[in-house]
């Protein structure tokens, strides 16, 4: 695959990584970690390892996700500074 | 900076320093001729000369057989034949312990590598094929698989599987009885 | 957006688009999701995979029409049953292959399972039952903890309610 692309997705990830961490809003935390666990996939699909990839996609986009935000409903939205 | 964040950012960047260096230390994975996919030495050197010749014949010599079994391989992990990979270099074939069909002849020959032989000036090295040798070499013959991720899983590792099918079950039943949807009592 | 209708639609089911949409989607994932379980020998996917993508279909059952009616839809008993089914049938074709040889087979040595004459294909459809095992166990897992995780929101609202209608 083209390296520019390649880095330029590793970079996105980390920046996503740190945007996750950093951001105050817990439901845009959770978004931004679905975006991240996509990503992966797509890292992990470049490696040519597409099971790990589709397992990545199912469940860290699709399950995690879900799970996260019917956690957030339970609990407060701002992280308390 | 509190006392605690500075001890947490020094214990992160210890941690974060030794991840990085064993990380380095590790052979490629990826690489196809690191020891782990490919084989690994094992501590017997026979002098070459006088087994060479029963190596090209492909008789298996009874020192060979001896020092396995002195390392602790088990008996049904002995080699039985022998073959010649190139001039110098043999590959020691076992008949593996599974069970096969016994009507099936073709079957009966069923044999795996396990040992490679590799001639060092006048000293035989003697090398055991990593197990992943055989799911990629014969892996596709013995299970009629496309997809080699999912007969290692499900067939050569299947108790590996077994047991990740009990963790999440074991997951599920935890989190059942921590939120179970018990409806109101009426105190 | 308020979370709380996001997450659990406010048990009487979010509006007329997102129902219809889902109504049509999600019977197609799940068949995707029994293609890509089955389809874990030939091509990337199997039970794990399998299992996930059918249980994001009911969890987008419960997005759309809320827990009351996805609880209907999958009741809870079901789900706690199917838990265990999963597990019994991978173990139980494992022990199939010891019984139905004798003794001969080791445990989980697929090709003594007698489906076809030949042993390797006998491997080929013991792991596809393996399979199917896992995705059930996956399935009625992920299913059953978002069910829980956002049914118990539900009743403390329902008893909200009534306590101020009182």
């Amino acid at each position: 695959m083209i390296w520019q692309l390649d880095l330029i997705v590793l970079f996105l990830i980390v920046a996503i990584a740190i945007a996750a961490i950093t951001v105050r809003d817990l439901l845009s935390a959770i978004m931004l970690l679905c975006a991240y666990s996509f990503l992966m996939a797509v890292v992990w699909v470049q490696m040519h390892s597409v099971d790990v990839a589709f397992t990545e996609a199912a469940v860290g986009a699709g399950a995690t996700t879900a799970f996260l935000i019917a956690a957030l409903s339970r609990t407060a939205r701002w992280e308390k500074k | 900076m509190k006392l605690i964040s500075a001890m947490a950012l020094v214990s992160v960047i210890f941690l974060g320093a030794l991840f990085i260096y064993v990380a380095e230390d590790i052979p490629a994975f990826g690489d196809p001729y690191s020891p782990p996919n490919r084989y690994v030495k094992l501590d017997i050197s026979m002098d070459a000369d006088e087994l060479v010749d029963d190596l090209n014949q492909g008789i298996v010599p009874e020192a060979l057989v001896s020092e396995l079994e002195a390392i602790g391989f088990r008996k049904d992990e002995l080699p039985s034949s022998v073959e010649t990979v190139t001039e110098g270099e043999w590959d020691a074939y076992v008949i593996p312990p599974e069970k096969y069909y016994q009507d099936l002849p073709e079957l009966e020959q069923k044999r795996s590598k396990y040992y490679f032989i590799k001639r060092e000036g006048d000293t035989l090295d003697v090398y055991r094929y990593a197990p992943i040798i055989r799911y990629i070499e014969e892996g596709h013959h013995e299970t009629e698989v496309p997809n080699m991720v999912t007969y290692i899983l499900a067939d050569y590792r299947g108790y590996d599987t077994l047991g990740e099918v009990t963790v999440i079950f074991t997951a599920g039943v935890g989190v059942l009885l921590l939120l179970r949807r018990r409806e109101k009592r009426p105190e | 957006m308020n979370t709380e209708n996001s997450a659990t639609g406010e048990g009487k089911g979010g509006d007329v688009i997102v129902e219809t949409v889902s109504r049509l989607m999600v019977p197609f994932i799940q068949l995707f999701a029994l293609y890509v379980i089955i389809h874990g020998a030939g091509g990337p996917g199997g039970g794990f995979q399998g299992g996930v993508i059918f249980a994001a279909s009911f969890i987008l059952l419960v997005i759309a029409f809320g827990i009351v009616d996805a609880g209907d839809r999958f009741p809870e008993a079901v789900n706690t049953n199917l838990f265990s089914v999963g597990v019994y049938i991978f173990a139980g074709v494992g022990l199939l292959c010891v019984i139905l040889s004798f003794g001969a087979a080791q445990y989980l040595n697929y090709g003594f399972i007698p489906l076809t004459t030949h042993f390797e294909e006998n491997r080929a459809l013991g792991m596809d039952l393996v399979e199917i095992g896992i995705g059930i166990t996956v399935m009625a897992v992920i299913t059953s903890i978002f069910f829980n995780l956002v049914w118990k929101r539900e009743s403390e609202e329902e008893v909200g309610e009534k306590e101020e209608q009182e």
